[in-house]
């Protein structure tokens, strides 16, 4: 059995592009799955369109229906972190879920795949549903509540490339950290998924923050694409406070989109040094196969 | 290269952190199983055999101790280990329940490389061989237990591993599906030279039907290991006869046959229900050094005129071995513990 040991191969690019592939359709028929779809319609987009209008209401009712400017921001960021929410809440679920639910982690460890592109692949159907909850936000915005689109697609693109490689890196950080902890403790990704919500200037400027959240609100790469996605998206970014100008005025476009590919490029080879530790630890623990619930 | 062993353990602990205190689960394991081989662990809850498993299936790092599949190593090479493996566990309720089971199936052949086309084909003749044909195109939610644990050994079988792994494969399995499973991991054995198999299970005849070795485990440890039969012998090493007699040597009674060469005892056998009332039949348990003496007894019984009814030999069973060998382990381990 053994003539061909010495060709055995380890784990191919092919191997990990074809387990991606696969994945997707699983995470699509997970996704997809709603007995009803108007329930299925009420998560995707109802929810999300409530939490962007709370915030709204908020805002007219403190500023009393002054600075449209703010309210775009404060509608496009809300707009965009469904994609945070989306893209790590589904990779954290899916930890979860393949793991104490179906119970088929294990199962997938053992095949020469490995559990990371699997992962990215189950959580497509999550990234694609969360952009048609960003496209609602934003519509909603525009037609009632005079956000004004100026887009600027060759600045979008990119970095919506790079913003949501940059969110799913992040993502795949929680959920190796997610492989760690018991179901109860579910809430802590999310708890940095919020943490990070509040200093990514996604709905207050970043300069509201004190000084010392600063170097980490400018370390994530959510800021810089939240910024640039603003200034494609609507034709500014953050505005300042109490008529100072803002924080990243005095970046060009192009330098906050430098900052946006650097920050991501710095995230990247972070999050996957993290996530084969925690998977090193999880093996070592026996975390693999682990049924905390019930 | 090709003298690899499939299965190569060398000191393997493993200790799990648990509160109140650590367990050890693993106490030092070393096994070797050969290309080829049908390989059985058997022993009590808690054993340590699904830990083993774990470990070798690179589901779990050991403690301390080296182990190797195919010549690759656990802890680091697990890329090419799980090329070679795969593994099936009994008794429990997996399976993604949304996806029906070709669906399922094929989503692993795709995790284990097979081309689409070869995917499909290999799925759909699992799904044959398994007997889950009319449940194709079920969801896996709606199978039964019985059904999702074969659709689980299907996708045991996928990448045709080297090695396989069944961790009480038959658990909730009826008595037929249970046969079917274990006549499809001979077959499925037989069809390719070298393809090897490591079983645990609980029921000692499972163990003796199916396995060329076996090992009993009990505590972390392996108490013994050999062929079924170098197993059984362990426990006793004369061959004993219960021979079955109208009546008892005229011409010397039982020292007759006790005082033969060969024969080191003979004895009423327990289960003797003749009372000597009605008949003078009587049963005898005849202890011989080797089996070739028994020629001599019966013709010396013939010689005495007695007429031999019945004759059977009783083997002491697997379970008598393992009887002995756990029931041992734990009164060591108290006379230690008081120690
Ligand atoms: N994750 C864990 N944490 C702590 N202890 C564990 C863990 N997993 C197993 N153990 C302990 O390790 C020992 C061996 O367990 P294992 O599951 O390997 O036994 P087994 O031989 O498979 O038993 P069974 O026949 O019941 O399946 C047991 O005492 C068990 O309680
Ligand atoms: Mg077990």
């Amino acid at each position: 059995m053994t003539e061909g040991a010495a060709q055995v191969p380890g784990i191919t690019l092919a191997d990990s592009w074809r387990s991606f592939r696969t994945a997707i359709g699983l995470g699509w028929a997970i996704e997809a799955n709603w007995s009803d779809p108007f329930l299925f319609a009420i998560y995707t987009m109802a929810k999300p369109l409530a939490a962007a209008m709370i915030l709204v209401v908020m805002f007219q009712v403190i500023t009393g229906g002054q600075g449209t400017e703010f309210l775009q921001f404060l509608i496009v960021g809300s707009a965009l972190w469904n994609v945070v929410f989306g893209v790590m809440g589904g990779l954290v679920q899916s930890i979860l879920e393949d793991r104490e639910r179906y119970k088929m982690m294990k199962y997938v460890v053992v095949t020469p795949s490995s559990l990371f592109p699997f992962l990215l692949g189950r959580s497509v159907a999550r990234v694609l549903t969360s952009l048609v909850a960003v496209v609602l936000t934003l519509a909603v915005g525009v037609v009632f509540l005079g956000v004004d689109l100026q887009l600027n697609l060759l600045l979008l693109v990119p970095a919506t490339l790079i913003g949501v490689t940059a969110v799913v890196a992040l993502g795949v950080f929680m959920a190796g950290w997610c492989l760690q902890l018991r179901q109860e403790a579910w809430s802590y990704p999310e708890a940095i998924a919020g943490a990070l919500y509040l200093i990514s200037g996604a709905i207050f400027p970043v300069d509201i923050l004190p000084a010392f959240l600063h170097p980490v609100a400018l370390a994530s790469p959510t800021t810089w694409w939240l910024e640039a996605s603003r200034r494609a998206l609507v034709g500014h970014g953050a505005p300042g406070i109490d008529g100072q100008p803002g924080l990243f005025e005095v970046f060009s476009d192009g330098q906050i989109m430098l900052f946006l590919v650097i920050s991501t490029a710095i995230a990247i080879p972070l999050a996957l040094a993290a996530f084969r530790w925690f998977m090193r630890r999880a093996r070592e623990a026996g975390l693999l196969d682990m049924t905390t619930g019930s | 290269m090709s003298d690899e062993l499939a299965i190569h353990a060398r000191g393997v602990t493993r200790i799990y952190k648990a509160k109140p205190s650590p367990v050890t689960a693993l106490g030092g394991v070393d096994l070797d199983v050969q290309p080829g081989e049908y390989f059985g662990l058997l022993g009590p809850n808690g054993a340590g055999k699904t830990t083993l498993i774990k470990i070798l299936t690179t589901l779990l790092l050991p403690t301390s101790g080296t182990a190797k599949i195919a010549g690759f190593d656990v802890v680091n090479e697990t890329a090419k280990i799980r090329r070679v493996i795969n593994m099936v566990a009994g008794g429990e309720q997996s399976g993604y329940g949304l996806l029906t089971l070709r669906e399922q199936l094929w989503m692993f052949s795709q995790f284990y490389g097979l081309p689409n086309r070869d995917g499909w084909r290999r799925v759909d003749e699992l799904i044959e061989i398994t007997g889950l044909t009319e449940q194709r195109d079920q969801k896996v939610r709606t199978l039964s237990t019985g059904q999702r644990q074969k659709l689980n050994f299907a996708r045991g079988l996928l990448n045709d591993p080297w090695v396989l792994f069944l961790d009480e494969p038959t658990l909730g399995l009826d008595v037929a599906a249970a046969r079917d499973l274990r006549e499809h991991t001979l077959a499925w054995k037989a069809a390719a030279p070298g393809r090897t198999l490591l079983l645990t299970t609980h029921y000692m005849v499972e163990a003796e039907q199916l396995c060329d070795r076996i090992a009993i485990v009990d505590r972390g440890k392996i108490l013994a290991l050999g062929t079924p039969e170098e197993l059984r012998r362990r426990v006793q090493a004369e061959s004993i006869f219960r021979l079955e007699l109208d009546h008892l040597p005229h011409d010397g009674g039982i020292a007759a046959i006790s005082d033969l060469p060969g024969v080191l005892s003979a004895v009423p056998a327990d289960d003797d229900t003749s009372d000597g009332a009605a008949s003078d039949r009587v049963a005898l348990k005849v202890a011989l050094a080797d089996d070739s003496a028994l020629t001599s007894v019966v013709t010396a019984v013939a010689e005495r005129g007695s007429q031999l009814i019945g004759l059977a030999k009783s083997e002491p069973s697997l379970e008598d071995v393992f009887v002995e060998l756990v029931g041992r382990g734990f009164g060591d381990e108290e006379e230690e513990a008081v120690s």
